[in-house]
C-alpha cells in the first residue's frame, strides 16, 4: 500500500530529532559558573571604555534595549530604551564621566548651600539647528519637570524644588523647599537635559513624537524614526562642545524584542553593538566570531531584581512572610542558573552596584546580612504569622525568559514554605502599568521589577522604594524613622555621615521588606570587533555615549 | 455574461456588507476593552480631572457610540486612520513600513506556494509508484508543520548554523528583503504547500482517469500537451480557490512568522498594539487584514469561477 | 465551490459499524487511531505514568539530558520534561476539545436548519457564516485575548467562533446532498417531521463527514493554540502545555533544545494523526484505484 509512507518518514523525522537531543551535553550543574572563553573579556577594575576611538565610521547600528521607543520626549519615560538612546540627542546639562563623575557640560553647578543651586550657561552652548541656548531655555528645561501637563517620569527628584528661576545673563536658580543635595544628580540624567522652549511651545502635543523629533543640544540629531522598529540619529556638524564631537555619521537603533533574534543579529553584525545584553543570550554570543563580550564583576551595574510589594493588605502585607519568602529564597542557585553566573545573590536591595561613595563602610555592613537560605525556619516564621496556606499573586513581564523561571522558582519557593503563589505574566505596556496606575496594581500583591538608579548612590534607590513618598513604594509602606534617616542624608553632603544615615535606614527596610531583592546583575556588553568606545558602565544612561563610538 | 457581471454584483455587495459588519465588530470590541482609552495616553499615569476630561474631549470619546462609530468610518473612508495613542504618529505613517514588509512577505509565500503546490501535486499525479508515494507521504508531513516550529527549525539550521539567510530583520535593498524573507516566506508556505499539492493531485488523478485524457492518449497525443490543454485546464478551478484561500489564511499566520523572524510587520505591529492598547492603531490593522483576507477570498472565488465554466453554471442556478 | 463540497457522501451500512469504520480508515487511519488513543490515555492517566511532578522545580538539575532519573531530561528551572510532556497532553488536547464541541454544537443544529429551510433563515445564517468567515481565527483570537486578557478561556472561545464556518459549511452542504436523496422525500411523504428527519436519520448519515471535519479542525485548532502560547498569548506559563514547551525559545538559545525538539515532534504526529482519521472519515483520501473506480461508476 503506497499510502503507508508517510508514517514512516514521519518515524523517520522522530529518530534524528532523538539524536540530536541526544547529542547535546547531559551536564546541567556545571552551567551556573559566570562564562568564560571564546570571545568573553572580563572588565578589568576601573576599565570603563572598551577602547578610545580615532577614526570616524560612516554608519554604525546598535541595540536599542528591549522596545522600541515610545517617545524622544527626555522627560516622559525613564526606563531603559528611552534612556539608552535620548541622552545622544538631549545630553544631560552637566556631565557624567563613564566613572560616574559629574561635571561641568553645558552648564557648571555650584551649591552654596543645601537649598540653593545655581547653574551657568557656559558659553558656545548651541542647539543642534545652530541657535544659541539662553537660561531660559535651560529654566524651562528644568521647570518641565514640575509642571503637572508633562508629568515628567522624573518628578520625585525634584520633589524638593521650590522655585526656579533666571537670575542672571546666563544664571538659573534652583530653591529648595527642604535641604537636598540630590537634585545635582538629577541634573546629570537625562531629565537634566536642555530642550529649545521655542520648538517644545511651537509643536505642543507631539513634542518627541516620532515624525516631529526634537531639538536639543547633544552631538547627534533626529532624523527619522518609524515608530516602530528603526531610528535614525546623524551626527550634528553645529555640535558646540568639539572636542567631544561625533565618530559616527549615522548612527541607528534598532530593538529586537526577541532575545534569539538579538543574538542572531549581533552573531551576524546586523547590530554592531550592544549594552544591556539579555544574559541568558551569553552562551550564543560567547562563539560569536565577530565581536569580543564584555563581562562585568559583581557590582558592575546598579541594577537590581526585586520582588517589589504593591500592596498594604493581604497575605504578603505581614513583615514576618515577607522575611520568610526572603530567608527561603535560594539566591546563590537563581543568579547561578537562571542569570547564568552573569547576576549575583543581592542581600539588600541598595547592593555592592549602588555604592558610589563609602564604599568599605557598605561592604562592611553588607557582609553581616545572613546568606544561606533556610526553608524550615521561612515555614516556621509563615505558620507564625497565621498565614499557611494564604494565597498571593505575583505578576512579571512576559516575553522575558528569566523573569519568568524567577516567577516559577518564586512560586515553587513560595510552596515549600506553604504559601500559595499565583503567577501570571503581564504583556509589557500592561505591565508598564503597574508602574504609574494604583488601579492596575490593585490586582497584585507583588511584581517583578528590574530597578535602578543613574548616579551609584545607595540613599536614592532606598529613597525610591522604601521613603513615603517614594516614586516606587506601592505598598504604602511608611516609616517615620526611615523617612528621618533619609532627609538626613539628602541634606548632607558629607559622604561618611550620608552612609551612615542610609545604613540606619536600610537596618529598618531589612526587617520590613517593601522590595525583596533577589539578585544584582552585571554588566554584559557586546562589540563588533571593527569598533570600540563603547560604555562598560551604566554611566551610559545619562550621557551621550555614542559620540565616543568609532573605528580604533 | 451578463448572468456573470450580476454574480460579480452580487458578490461585491456581499463583500461591501461583510466589511461594514467586520468594521463595525472591530470598531465595537476594541472599545468592550477594560481601561478606559483616554488612560492610555497617560501611559497609565494618573492625571489631574481636568486633563483626563480634555483628553476624552480630544478623543471624542463623550459623543454617543454610534456617533463616534460613524465618525471614524468616515474617516477611514477619506483615508485617514486616525492617530496612534502611544506614539502621537499618523497611523497612516506608523503602518507604512510594517504594511509593505506583510505584503512583500506574503506575496513570497503565495509564489512559493503556487510553485510548490502545484510543482509537487503535477509531478505526484503523474509519476505512480515511488515518486507518487514518496512526495504524497512529504505532503502529509508537511500538512502538520505549523508555521512556529517550522521557523524555529529554519533559523538554527539556515541561518545560525549555515549562515546562508540573515535570522532577524527585513534588511536593506531589495536584494537584501528577498533573503531575509526566504526563511520566513518558506516557514508560512510549508502548510499551504501542502493543501496546494494535495488538491491539485487529486484533481489532476481526476482528470488523467477522465474520458478525453484517455480519448486523447489513445489518439496518441503527446503527454505535454495532454497535461497543459487538458488536466490543467479542467483541474484549474478547484486548484486556484484552494490557493487563494491558503493565500488569504497566510494573513493571519503571517503574524507568528513575523514575530519570530523580527520582520516589523503588520502582525508585529498588531501584537504591540493590542498589548499597549494603541486602540486606533489595532482598529486600523484588523479592518486592513479583514478587507484583505475578504477581497481574496473572493478573488480567489471569482478565479475559479472564470475558469471553470461549471462551476458558474452551478452558482448562478 | 469550496472543496469540502467536493467530498463524497458515504453512507455507511448499519450494523458491523466498527468494521466499516476499520475500512473507511484502512491501515494508515488505524495507525493514527492507535496513536491517538496512546495519546488520549497517556492524558488521562498522567499521574499514574510519571513519579515526578510537573511543577516542581530544582535549579542545580536545569538542562539535564537524558538520564534514568529524567527520561527526557530538565528544562530550564530543573523540571522533568517527560512529566510536563504527558501533563501537558492533558491542556494541549483539552483546548481543541473544547473548540470543536462548542463549534460543533453552534455548527451543526444551524447548519441543518440553514440546509433545510428555504428562505431568509437560511440566508442569514449563511450570511452570518460569511462574515465570520471574513475574520480569520488567529486574528480573532488575538482580538479577544486584547479584550479579555491572555488566557485559555478566550483564546477557546475565539477559536471555536472562527472554526464554526468551517464546519457549518460542510454541515450545509452534506445535509443539503441528504436532501436530495430519495429516502428523505419517502420519509417526508409517510407524514415523519422534518426535525425527526434532521436527528435520526439525516445526521447519522453526515455524521462521518461531519467527524472528519471536526477531526482536521480540532487539528488546527491545536496548532492555534500552540501558535497563540508561542506568541504568549495562550496558555500561560507554568502550566505544562506542548505548545508553551515550544515556545521556550530560550531552551534553544541556551543549547538544550530538547524540550522544543521533543514538544514540536508530539505535537506534528499528533496532527499528523488527527488530519489522517479526519481525511479518512470524511471520505476526502483520493487514490489513484479511487479516483479512477469513481470513473467506472459514473460511466456505468
Amino acid at each position: 500500500m503506497k499510502v503507508r509512507t508517510h508514517r514512516r518518514l514521519a518515524l523517520a523525522l522522530l529518530v534524528p530529532a532523538l539524536a540530536a537531543t541526544a547529542a547535546c551535553s547531559s551536564s546541567g550543574s556545571n552551567a551556573g559558573a559566570a562564562p568564560t572563553g571564546g570571545n568573553i573579556s572580563k572588565i578589568a577594575a576601573g576599565k570603563v571604555l572598551t577602547g578610545t576611538a580615532k577614526n570616524d565610521v560612516d554608519s554604525v547600528t546598535w541595540y536599542g534595549d528591549y522596545r522600541p521607543l515610545y517617545t524622544l520626549d527626555p522627560l516622559k519615560l525613564a526606563d531603559y530604551p528611552e534612556e539608552t538612546v535620548i541622552p545622544n540627542l538631549c545630553e544631560p546639562m552637566l556631565r557624567v564621566a563613564p566613572d560616574y563623575k559629574i561635571s561641568t557640560g553645558a552648564v557648571a553647578y555650584e551649591q552654596p548651600d543645601a537649598t540653593h543651586l545655581v547653574l551657568t550657561l557656559q558659553p558656545g552652548v548651541t542647539f543642534s539647528d545652530g541657535t544659541a541656548v539662553t537660561a531660559d531655555d535651560v529654566a524651562f528645561s528644568i521647570q518641565r519637570n514640575l509642571d503637572p501637563k508633562v508629568l515628567s517620569n522624573y518628578y520625585p527628584a525634584f520633589a524638593n524644588v521650590a522655585k526656579v528661576a533666571v537670575t542672571g545673563d546666563r544664571t538659573v536658580t534652583l530653591t529648595m523647599a527642604k535641604p537636598d543635595y540630590t537634585v545635582v544628580s538629577a541634573l546629570s540624567t537625562v531629565a537634566g537635559a536642555i530642550v529649545k522652549k521655542a520648538f517644545v511651545e511651537r509643536t505642543g502635543d507631539s513634542f518627541g513624537a516620532p515624525n516631529v523629533g526634537v531639538m536639543c543640544t547633544g552631538p547627534f540629531s533626529f532624523a527619522s524614526y518609524d515608530g516602530t522598529s528603526k531610528l535614525v540619529l546623524t551626527r550634528n556638524e553645529h555640535y558646540w562642545d568639539t572636542a567631544h564631537r561625533a565618530h559616527v555619521k549615522t548612527f541607528t537603533f534598532q530593538f529586537p524584542a526577541d532575545p534569539g533574534a538579538l543574538a542572531n543579529a549581533l552573531a551576524s553584525g546586523e547590530i554592531q553593538g550592544a549594552m544591556n545584553v539579555p544574559t541568558n543570550l551569553a552562551t550564543t554570543l560567547k562563539s560569536a566570531t565577530n565581536g569580543k563580550m564584555y563581562v562585568g564583576s559583581e557590582g558592575s551595574t546598579p541594577i537590581n531584581i526585586d520582588v517589589l510589594m504593591t500592596r498594604s493588605t493581604g497575605t504578603l502585607a505581614a513583615p514576618k512572610v515577607r522575611q520568610a519568602l526572603s530567608m527561603a529564597l535560594d539566591r546563590k542557585a537563581i543568579a547561578a542558573q537562571i542569570f547564568h553566573g552573569l547576576a549575583d545573590p543581592l542581600y539588600r536591595v541598595a547592593g555592592p552596584g549602588t555604592w558610589g561613595y563609602a564604599r568599605d563602610t557598605f561592604a562592611a555592613d553588607y557582609a553581616k546580612l545572613p546568606k544561606t537560605p533556610d526553608v524550615t525556619a521561612a515555614a516556621k516564621l509563615v505558620d507564625e504569622a497565621g498565614a499557611k496556606g494564604a494565597s498571593a499573586v505575583f505578576a512579571y513581564p512576559s516575553g522575558d525568559p528569566q523573569s519568568a523561571q524567577l516567577a516559577t522558582v518564586l512560586q515553587q519557593t513560595a510552596k515549600q514554605i506553604g504559601l500559595n503563589l499565583q503567577i501570571k505574566a503581564l504583556p509589557l505596556q500592561q505591565y508598564g502599568n503597574l508602574f504609574s496606575s494604583p488601579k492596575a496594581r490593585a490586582a497584585y500583591d507583588a511584581i517583578l521589577t528590574k530597578n535602578y538608579v543613574e548616579t551609584p548612590d545607595p540613599l536614592l534607590m532606598d529613597r525610591l522604594y522604601g521613603g513615603t513618598s517614594g516614586g516606587t513604594n506601592f505598598s504604602g509602606y511608611s516609616n517615620a524613622d526611615v523617612d528621618a534617616h533619609i532627609a538626613e542624608a539628602t541634606a548632607t553632603s558629607d559622604p561618611a555621615a550620608r552612609a551612615t544615615a542610609v545604613l540606619a535606614a536600610e537596618h529598618q527596610l531589612d526587617q520590613d521588606l517593601p522590595s525583596i531583592p533577589v539578585v544584582g546583575q552585571r554588566a554584559l556588553v557586546f562589540v563588533s570587533d571593527n569598533l570600540t568606545g563603547a560604555p562598560l558602565t551604566f554611566a551610559y544612561m545619562s550621557a551621550p555615549w555614542a559620540a565616543q563610538i568609532g573605528a580604533e | 455574461m451578463p448572468a456573470l457581471v450580476q454574480l460579480l454584483a452580487r458578490r461585491l455587495l456581499g463583500l461591501l456588507a461583510t466589511l461594514l459588519v467586520a468594521s463595525f465588530v472591530v470598531y465595537t470590541s476594541i472599545y468592550l476593552s477594560p481601561g478606559s482609552p483616554e488612560s492610555v495616553l497617560f501611559g497609565g499615569r494618573q492625571p489631574s480631572p481636568e486633563l483626563l476630561a480634555a483628553a476624552r474631549a480630544h478623543l471624542g470619546l463623550d459623543e454617543p457610540f454610534l456617533v463616534r462609530y460613524f465618525h471614524w468610518l468616515r474617516e477611514v473612508l477619506g483615508g485617514d486612520l486616525g492617530t496612534s495613542l502611544i506614539s502621537q504618529q499618523p497611523v497612516t505613517a506608523k503602518l507604512g513600513h510594517p504594511l509593505e514588509v506583510t505584503v512583500l512577505l506574503v506575496l513570497y509565500a503565495a509564489a512559493i506556494i503556487v510553485v510548490a503546490g502545484l510543482g509537487l501535486g503535477l509531478l505526484s499525479a503523474l509519476n505512480p509508484g515511488i515518486v507518487d508515494a514518496g512526495i504524497t507521504g512529504l505532503v502529509s508531513v508537511a500538512t502538520a508543520v505549523p508555521a512556529f516550529v517550522a521557523s524555529s527549525v529554519l533559523i538554527s539550521v539556515f541561518a545560525v548554523r549555515l549562515g546562508w539567510f540573515p535570522p532577524f530583520g527585513f534588511g536593506d535593498s531589495v536584494g537584501g528583503h528577498l533573503r531575509a524573507l526566504t526563511l520566513p516566506a518558506v516557514s508560512l508556505a510549508i502548510i499551504s504547500s501542502g493543501l496546494v499539492a494535495r488538491v491539485t493531485r487529486a484533481a489532476a488523478l481526476e482528470q488523467n482517469s477522465s474520458e478525453h485524457v484517455r480519448t486523447a492518449v489513445s489518439r496518441g497525443v503527446s503527454r505535454r500537451r495532454i497535461i497543459r490543454t487538458h488536466v490543467l485546464r479542467n483541474a484549474a478551478g478547484p486548484i486556484a480557490t484552494v490557493t487563494g484561500l491558503q493565500v488569504a489564511g497566510l494573513l493571519a499566520a503571517s503574524v507568528v512568522v513575523e514575530q519570530a523572524f523580527g520582520l516589523g510587520g503588520l502582525g508585529q505591529v498588531l501584537i504591540s498594539s493590542v498589548q499597549q492598547k494603541d486602540f486606533p492603531v489595532v482598529q486600523a490593522i484588523c479592518l486592513l487584514l479583514v478587507a484583505a483576507f475578504v477581497v481574496l477570498n473572493l478573488t480567489a472565488d471569482l478565479i475559479g469561477l472564470l475558469i471553470d465554466p461549471r462551476a458558474r453554471k452551478a452558482s448562478t442556478a | 465551490m469550496s472543496a469540502q463540497a467536493a467530498a463524497v457522501v458515504r453512507v455507511p451500512p448499519r450494523r458491523g459499524w466498527f468494521r466499516a469504520l476499520g475500512s473507511t480508515l484502512g491501515l494508515p487511519g488505524r495507525v493514527s487511531s492507535a496513536f491517538l488513543l496512546l495519546v488520549v490515555i497517556a492524558a488521562v492517566l498522567a499521574p499514574a505514568l510519571t513519579p515526578t511532578d510537573p511543577n516542581t522545580t530544582n535549579l542545580l538539575e536545569s538542562f539535564q539530558g537524558f538520564s534514568a532519573q529524567h527520561w527526557l531530561g530538565t528544562d530550564s528551572t530543573g523540571r522533568d520534561i517527560a512529566a510536563r510532556l504527558i501533563f501537558g497532553a492533558r491542556t494541549s488536547l483539552l483546548g481543541p476539545a473544547a473548540i470543536v464541541v462548542l463549534a460543533l454544537a453552534i455548527s451543526v443544529p444551524l447548519g441543518l436548519v440553514a440546509a433545510w429551510t428555504r428562505g431568509w433563515r437560511a440566508g442569514l445564517v449563511n450570511r452570518a457564516v460569511d462574515v465570520v468567515f471574513a475574520v480569520p481565527g488567529l486574528l480573532l483570537a488575538i482580538l479577544t485575548v486584547a479584550i479579555f486578557g491572555p488566557g485559555l478561556a478566550s483564546a477557546v472561545s475565539a477559536l471555536a467562533v472562527a472554526y464554526t464556518p468551517f464546519l457549518a459549511r460542510v454541515v450545509i452542504s452534506a445535509a443539503e446532498a441528504q436532501r436530495r436523496q430519495p429516502y428523505v422525500d419517502v420519509l417526508t411523504v409517510q407524514g415523519v417531521s422534518p426535525v425527526r428527519i434532521m436527528v435520526r436519520h439525516v445526521l447519522r448519515n453526515i455524521g462521518p463527514i461531519v467527524v472528519g471535519q471536526a477531526t482536521i479542525t480540532f487539528a488546527y485548532a491545536l496548532l492555534d493554540l500552540a501558535a497563540l502560547s508561542f506568541l504568549g498569548l495562550g496558555v500561560q506559563a507554568p502550566q505544562s502545555d506542548w505548545g508553551v514547551m515550544v515556545s521556550d525559545r530560550d531552551a534553544v538559545l541556551q543549547d538544550h533544545p530538547q524540550q522544543v525538539v521533543i514538544a514540536s515532534v508530539v505535537i506534528v504526529l499528533t496532527v499528523l494523526a488527527l488530519l489522517v482519521v479526519g481525511a479518512r472519515l470524511g471520505g476526502e483520501t483520493v487514490t489513484r484505484r479511487g479516483a479512477a473506480r469513481r470513473r467506472r461508476k459514473e460511466r456505468s
